[in-house]
C-alpha cells in the first residue's frame, strides 16, 4: 500500500474513533442518560439504598391520595406497588409520597400507573421531576392477555 | 358478516400460497399458464382482502359491537368518519390494512411489469406471496380483527382514545404504512434477482420510482405523527425520540441511504452487493419496527398492545435475514464491482460517505431503543434512554449529513479536478462563511449547534441556488429563452437532478426548524382572570374561563389573548381548553391553542384551573422557528413530485400511463396529504 493512502487511512480512522469517543464520554458524562427503573415496592423497602441517586419508579397511584395546592401546579400523591408483581411482599399495603411540580398527563389519575423520575429524599418521600401516566389500561394493554377483547 | 370476512382471510390464505407456488414452478416448467395463474393469484389476493377491508369497515360502520375489535374502538357516539377510520386504530385491524396495502402496491407492481422484467416475477412474486402468507396466518391464529363474542354481546362499544380521533391520526397511519409497505415491493425484487441470479441494473431500474414513493411516504408519516404529537400532545415538541418514533426513523435512513447509492449502480456498475444489502436492511427494520410497535417488546410512553405476536415476528424476521444474507452469500462472485473507486473527490464516494453516515445514524437509533431491552435481557435491570443521549449523537451526525448534501451534488462523477472544485465551492463557500459571521455578530447567536446548523443550512442553499442559477443562465444565453422558460425546461429536461436538488432544499429547511428548538422558552404560571404575562415577544392576557357542555363532553376553556409585548395591539385570541369525556369514562384530553407565525409559534396549554378562584394556570411557550419543519415537507413532497415524474425521453417510449402508475398513484395521495395538511393550517 503506497504510504499516502495508509496516512489517509490512519487519519481517517483517527478522526472517526476520537470524535465516537468524544461524543460517548460526553453521553455518559450526562446524569439523564441512563436511569434505572425500580419497582415502587423495591424503593419502599430498601428506599436507604436509593437515597441521591436519580432513578424512575413505576407503580399505581394509590386512591383518592392526589393533593393539589390550590392555584398552583405542586402535586402530591401515594405511589403503591403494582400487585402481582412484587419482589417484596411485605410492601403490600405500604405507600410512597412522591411530590411533583408541573403540568400533568391527562392520564394522571387515581389507580393510573405511573413512573416517576426523580430522587428519594432523606425524609423518604421521592421527589420527581418528570412523570409518566397510563390510563388504568382502559385500551389496548391489556386486551390480549385478559381476553376483554 | 363477520364470519364472513375470516372466510375470505381463509380464501386470501389459501390463494396467496397458491400464487406463490405456481409462479415458482410455473418458472422451473416453463409453464406460460402457471405464470399467467400466479398473475391473476396476485389480483385475486388484493381483490379477497379488498373485500375483507370492506367487511371491517362496514361493521364498525353498522355499529356491530358483537365483533371484539368493532367493540373495542369504536362507539356509537363517535363520527362516522371516525368510525370508518377505526379500521386501523388497533392492532388486529392494522394487520389486515397492513396486508392490504401490500396486496395493492403488489398488484400494481405485478400489473406495471406484465410485460417486462420477465425472469424477475417468478421469485419477486413468490417473496410477496410469502409474505402474504405470514400476516394472513398472523391474523388467523392470533389476532382476528373479526372474533366475535361467543355469547352476550355488548350493545355498545369503548369508544377510540379520543387522542387518535384527530385528522391527523386518520391520515399518520396509512401514510407510515404506504411508506413502510411500500418497501416490500423493492424487497421482492432484489430477492426475485438475487435468486434468479440477473443482478444487474434492471431490478432497480424497475424499482427506482417505487423507492422514492415509499421514501415520500414514509418522510411524510413521520412529519404528520411529529404534527400531531405537537397539536394533541401538548409537550410542545415534535419529536421524542420514542420507540414508535423510531421504529419508522429508522427504515427511513437506510432507505434514504439507498435511493442514493442505487445512482452509483445505475452510472457506474458499483455497489451492487451493498445496494441489495441496503434493500434487505431496510425491508428487516419496517418488519423491526412492527414488531417493536405492536407487540410491546419496547415499552413507549405510546402504550400500544403488549401481545405475542412478537414471538412470530421475531421467527418472521429471523427466516428473512437466513433467506437474504443466505442468497447474498450465494451470488457473491456474481456482485463483485466492475469498476473501482478513482478518487475521494468525486461523487462515488461522497454517496459512498453519506451511506455510511446515514447507515451509522440508523443502526445508531436502533441500538439506542433496543438498549433498554437488551440491557434487561442481559443483566436483569430495567433501564431508561433519554432523550438527550439520542440527541448527544444524532445532531452531529445530522450536521455532518447536511454539510454533505451541500458538497455531494456539486462533486463530478469519478473525479472532480481543482478547477471544478474552485468553480463549484468558491461562492458557497464564502455566503457561508459570512453567513456565519452574520450570525453571531450582526444576530448575535452564540449557541454552537444552532449557529452549525444555521451556518451550513446557508451554505447549502446557496449551493443549490448556484446550480439552479447556472443551469437557467446558460439555458437563457444559448437557447435565447426568457428565465422564466429556461428555468421550467431546466427541471424538466433533467427532473430527477432538479427534483433531487428540491428535495435537499426541502430537507434544509427542514434543518433551520430543528434549529429554532435551541431558542424555545418556557413559563408556567398561574394568571387570574384579567392578569398578563410576558413571554418573548408576547403579551399574554387571560380574559375569562368558560365552562361548557355539549353533551359528548365538558369543556373548560382559557380565553386569553395575545398581545405585542409591552403595547396593546392584539394578536388574536388564544383559547387553550380541558376537555373531559363521557366515553371512555373519565377520558381527558387537552386542547392546545397556538398562534402560529413564520418567526415562532405561541403555544398555550391550560394546565390547570380553579373555577372559584377564577385562575388558570397556564403553561406558555414560544417555538421559534417551528412552522419551517412543516414548511420543509412541502419542498419535499415538491421536488419528489418533480424528480418521481417520468422524463419526457421514457414517455415516448412508453406513451401510455403504465409506467407512470407509481408515480401517479404517489401524487394522487401525495395531493391528498397535502390537502389535509394545508386544511389543518387554515
Ligand atoms: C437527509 C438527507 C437527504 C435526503 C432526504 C435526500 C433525498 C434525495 C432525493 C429524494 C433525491 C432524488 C433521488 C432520485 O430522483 O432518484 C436525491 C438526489 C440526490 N442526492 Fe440526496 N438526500 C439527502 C442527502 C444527501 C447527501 C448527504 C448527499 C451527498 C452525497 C446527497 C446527494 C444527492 C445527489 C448527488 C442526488 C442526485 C442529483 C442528481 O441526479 O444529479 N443527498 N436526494
Amino acid at each position: 500500500m503506497p504510504r499516502s493512502n495508509l496516512i489517509k487511512i490512519l487519519l481517517s480512522a483517527t478522526i472517526i474513533v476520537g470524535a465516537g469517543g468524544y461524543l460517548l464520554a460526553d453521553t455518559m458524562a450526562e446524569p439523564e442518560v441512563l436511569t434505572y427503573f425500580q419497582p415502587a415496592d423495591v424503593v419502599i423497602v430498601n428506599q436507604k439504598d436509593f437515597l441521591g441517586q436519580r432513578i424512575r419508579m413505576g407503580g399505581h397511584v394509590a386512591k383518592d391520595s392526589i393533593l393539589l395546592k390550590k392555584g398552583t401546579l405542586e402535586y402530591q400523591f401515594e405511589v403503591k406497588p403494582v400487585l402481582g408483581m412484587m419482589k417484596f411482599p411485605e410492601a403490600k399495603d405500604k405507600t410512597i409520597t412522591v411530590r411533583y411540580t408541573g403540568v400533568v398527563p391527562d392520564t394522571f389519575k387515581d389507580d393510573a400507573e405511573v413512573i416517576v423520575t426523580g430522587m428519594v429524599q432523606p425524609d423518604g418521600s421521592f421527589v420527581a421531576k418528570e412523570l409518566l401516566a397510563k390510563c388504568p389500561s382502559k385500551y389496548e394493554a391489556e386486551q390480549k392477555n385478559q381476553g376483554t377483547y | 358478516m363477520a364470519t364472513f370476512g375470516y372466510a375470505l382471510l381463509l380464501m386470501t390464505l389459501v390463494v396467496s400460497t397458491y400464487t406463490g407456488s405456481a409462479a415458482i414452478v410455473g418458472h422451473h416448467l416453463k409453464s406460460q399458464r402457471l405464470a399467467v395463474s400466479a398473475r391473476y393469484g396476485a389480483f385475486a389476493v388484493f381483490g379477497l382482502l379488498s373485500c375483507a377491508s370492506s367487511a371491517l369497515v362496514y361493521l364498525f360502520v353498522v355499529n356491530d359491537y358483537s365483533v371484539k375489535y368493532v367493540q373495542h374502538y369504536s362507539d356509537r357516539s363517535m363520527p362516522l368518519f371516525y368510525k370508518a377510520t377505526s379500521f386501523w386504530g388497533g392492532q388486529d385491524g392494522s394487520l389486515l390494512f397492513w396486508v392490504w396495502v401490500m396486496s395493492i402496491w403488489g398488484a400494481i407492481a405485478i400489473y406495471q411489469n406484465r410485460d417486462k422484467n420477465k425472469e424477475l416475477i417468478p421469485y419477486s412474486l413468490a417473496t410477496l406471496m410469502v409474505i402474504t402468507v405470514f400476516f394472513v396466518t398472523l391474523m388467523l391464529f392470533n389476532a382476528n380483527p373479526f372474533e366475535t363474542y361467543a355469547a352476550g354481546a355488548p350493545t355498545d362499544g369503548k369508544g377510540l382514545n379520543p387522542l387518535l380521533q384527530n385528522p391527523y391520526m386518520v391520515i399518520h397511519p396509512p401514510m407510515l404504512y404506504l411508506g413502510y409497505i411500500g418497501w416490500t415491493i423493492p424487497f421482492c425484487f432484489a430477492i426475485g434477482a438475487l435468486a434468479h441470479g440477473k443482478l444487474d441494473y434492471g431490478w432497480i431500474a424497475a424499482m427506482r420510482r417505487w423507492c422514492l414513493v415509499a421514501w415520500v411516504f414514509l418522510s411524510v408519516g413521520l412529519v404528520l405523527g411529529g404534527l400531531w404529537a405537537y397539536e394533541e400532545l401538548g409537550w410542545g415538541g415534535y419529536w421524542a425520540w420514542d420507540p414508535v418514533e423510531n421504529a419508522a426513523f429508522m427504515p427511513w435512513l437506510t432507505g434514504t441511504a439507498f435511493i442514493h447509492s442505487v445512482q452509483v449502480q445505475e452510472r457506474r456498475q458499483m455497489y451492487k452487493a451493498w445496494n441489495l444489502l441496503l434493500i434487505i436492511l431496510t425491508f428487516l427494520l419496517t418488519l423491526l419496527g412492527t414488531m417493536m410497535t405492536r407487540s410491546g417488546v419496547v415499552q413507549s410512553v405510546h402504550a400500544f398492545a403488549q401481545s405475542n405476536i412478537g414471538t412470530y415476528f421475531f421467527g418472521f424476521i429471523i427466516l428473512t435475514c437466513v433467506v437474504s444474507f443466505g442468497l447474498l452469500i450465494y451470488r457473491s462472485k456474481a456482485l463483485a464491482p466492475q469498476s473501482g473507486l478513482e478518487s475521494i473527490l468525486s461523487r462515488e464516494f461522497a454517496f459512498l460517505v453519506n451511506n455510511w453516515i446515514l447507515l451509522a445514524a440508523a443502526f445508531f437509533v436502533t441500538f439506542a431503543t433496543l438498549f433498554p431491552s437488551l440491557f434487561k435481557a442481559v443483566s436483569g435491570k430495567e433501564v431508561n434512554v433519554g432523550p438527550s443521549f439520542f440527541n448527544t449523537w444524532m445532531i452531529p451526525i445530522g450536521l455532518i449529513l447536511l454539510f454533505l448534501t451541500g458538497i455531494g451534488p456539486l462533486l463530478s462523477w469519478r473525479k472532480s479536478t481543482g478547477t471544478t472544485i474552485r468553480q463549484q465551492f468558491t461562492v458557497p463557500a464564502i455566503v457561508g462563511v459570512l453567513g456565519c459571521l452574520g450570525l453571531v455578530f450582526g444576530v448575535g447567536i452564540t449557541h454552537w449547534k444552532a449557529l452549525a446548523a444555521l451556518s451550513i443550512c446557508i451554505f447549502v442553499s446557496s449551493t443549490i441556488f448556484q446550480e439552479f442559477w447556472r443551469g437557467t443562465r446558460h439555458r437563457m444565453k444559448n437557447a435565447g429563452e426568457n428565465a422564466f422558460d429556461a428555468l421550467i425546461t431546466l427541471v424538466t429536461r433533467a427532473r430527477r437532478r432538479y427534483g433531487g436538488y428540491v428535495v435537499h432544499f426541502g430537507v434544509v429547511v427542514m434543518f433551520l426548524g430543528f434549529a429554532g428548538e435551541s431558542f424555545k422558552k418556557e413559563i408556567d404560571q398561574t394568571l387570574k382572570v384579567g392578569e398578563k404575562i410576558t413571554i418573548g415577544r408576547y403579551d399574554v392576557r387571560l380574559d375569562d374561563l368558560k365552562f361548557e357542555d355539549d353533551g359528548q363532553k365538558t369543556m373548560v376553556t382559557a380565553v386569553t389573548t395575545a398581545f405585542k409585548t409591552g403595547t396593546d395591539i392584539s394578536l388574536g385570541q388564544l383559547t387553550p381548553a380541558k376537555w373531559a369525556y363521557r366515553k371512555p369514562a373519565d377520558q381527558t384530553t387537552t386542547e392546545v391553542s397556538k398562534r402560529m407565525s413564520i418567526s415562532d409559534d405561541l403555544y398555550l396549554v391550560l394546565a390547570g384551573y380553579d373555577g372559584e378562584a377564577r385562575t388558570a394556570i397556564l403553561q406558555l411557550k414560544v417555538n421559534p422557528l417551528v412552522n419551517f419543519v412543516w414548511l420543509g415537507t412541502f419542498f419535499l413532497m415538491i421536488g419528489f413530485s418533480i424528480a418521481v415524474w417520468p422524463e419526457r425521453r421514457e414517455q415516448k417510449a412508453k406513451a401510455t400511463v403504465r409506467g407512470m402508475a407509481p408515480a401517479m398513484v404517489g401524487a394522487t395521495t401525495l395531493a391528498l396529504a397535502m390537502l389535509t395538511l394545508v386544511l389543518a393550517f387554515i
